[in-house]
């Protein structure tokens, strides 16, 4: 199930401005799910497969993923330019709304309740970063090998707390030696 | 302020090269860099700052801009937010053209199957971490965490809904 959402037609620029703007003011709690559902779900910009390579690559290099992702995209459908509005889109405003709560936090006092209701949100944006992944693995192609990969890394940096970066490479390492046999 | 604007620039320019695994990744070396090394704020401030980064929808690299705002307002703010941008942005926009461009050989086709799993293990990942992290890893975290994952995999509803439901449970059970 490569493309079980058919990709639409190609973004214009103001499209694309309007969508990294609306994502970057959705995504509580790490944005990487939203992207899965602004890019993948609602726009139809890239399939499932082709938001997990660019997401994994965007991981992979220097700078955060999700903003990788959206200069990729928005280089792939409008050029430089294109890149430039959307990691601009996605970063301005909630820049701005950051500035906005920095000012006000003097006057902000945390209640237990609030405190209890913030927690509970932010298990709430774990279970749907996870919800994500899932989606991926079942749309993407999973084999044994690659659950097992995705699982030991969940493990590796959600449960023992090992360091992203060396278990990232890691991950590549393991996967181009296992999958490479694999093609033979 | 134009020596401060510098300093500024060549930060947050050099954390772009290195902040490699995302924002809160490179907060560890944030630390080291802004309130040791720097002392553009104290410990205090600057855990501040991180939280307001979670409050605030959107990447959680605008703790990048806030820093810069933090030492020279606005300005300071946009000249944190460009340096830190330009590298990581021309870097992702090369890959993209490579891949593209080499999309087919088989070495790149190979790549582009590891960093599937990849990022269904990195999202696995970070759904655990939240749930750890956010009221001190008690029960009620895990169960919304899970919760949240079985229903939001089974419906396709807008997920701010999850959100929501899960403040109101937040209140409700403390």
């Amino acid at each position: 199930m490569e493309n079980a959402v058919p990709r639409r037609a190609t973004p214009t620029l103001a499209q694309l401005a309007a969508g990294f703007a609306a994502l970057g003011l959705r995504g509580f709690g790490g944005v990487a799910p939203q992207a899965h559902r602004v890019v993948v779900v609602e726009r139809g910009w890239l399939t499932d497969a082709e938001f997990a390579e660019m997401l994994g690559l965007g991981q992979a290099l220097p700078g955060p993923n999700v903003v990788n992702l959206s200069a990729m995209v928005g280089y792939r459908y409008a050029g430089v330019t294109g890149a430039v509005v959307a990691v601009a889109s996605i970063c301005i405003p909630s820049t701005i709304v950051a500035i906005a709560l920095a000012t006000l936090v003097a006057h902000l006092k945390t209640s237990g309740r609030m405190a209890s209701a913030e927690a509970a949100v932010a298990a709430a944006a774990g279970g749907l970063v996870a919800a994500a992944g899932l989606r991926i693995a079942t749309r993407a192609g999973t084999t044994p090998f690659t659950a097992l990969l995705a699982a030991a890394m969940a493990l590796a940096i959600g449960v023992f707390g090992l360091p992203l970066p060396a278990v990232l490479l890691a991950a590549i390492v393991v996967g181009f030696a296992v999958l490479r046999r694999g093609a033979r | 302020m134009i020596g401060s604007l510098w300093t500024i620039a060549l930060q947050f320019f050099l954390l772009s090269l290195i902040a490699v695994g995302g924002a809160n990744a490179m907060l560890p070396q944030l630390h080291a860099d802004a309130v040791v090394r720097l002392g553009w704020l104290d410990d205090r401030t600057f855990g501040q700052m991180v939280a307001i980064t979670q409050i605030t929808p959107g990447p959680n690299l605008i703790i990048v801009p806030l820093l810069g705002w933090r030492v020279d307002g606005w300005v300071g703010a946009t000249v944190a937010l460009a340096a830190f941008l330009t590298p990581s942005t021309t870097i992702a926009i090369f890959a993209e053209r490579a891949m593209r461009a080499h999309g087919e050989r088989p070495v790149i086709m190979l790549l582009r199957r590891v960093l599937r799993p990849v990022t269904v293990g990195l999202f696995l990942a970070s759904g655990i971490v939240l749930a750890r992290s956010s009221g001190g890893g008690n029960w009620l975290s895990f169960a919304i965490a899970g919760g949240v994952c079985v229903l939001a995999s089974t419906l396709e509803i807008n997920p701010l809904w999850w959100l929501g439901l899960a403040a109101v449970i937040g209140l409700v059970v403390r």
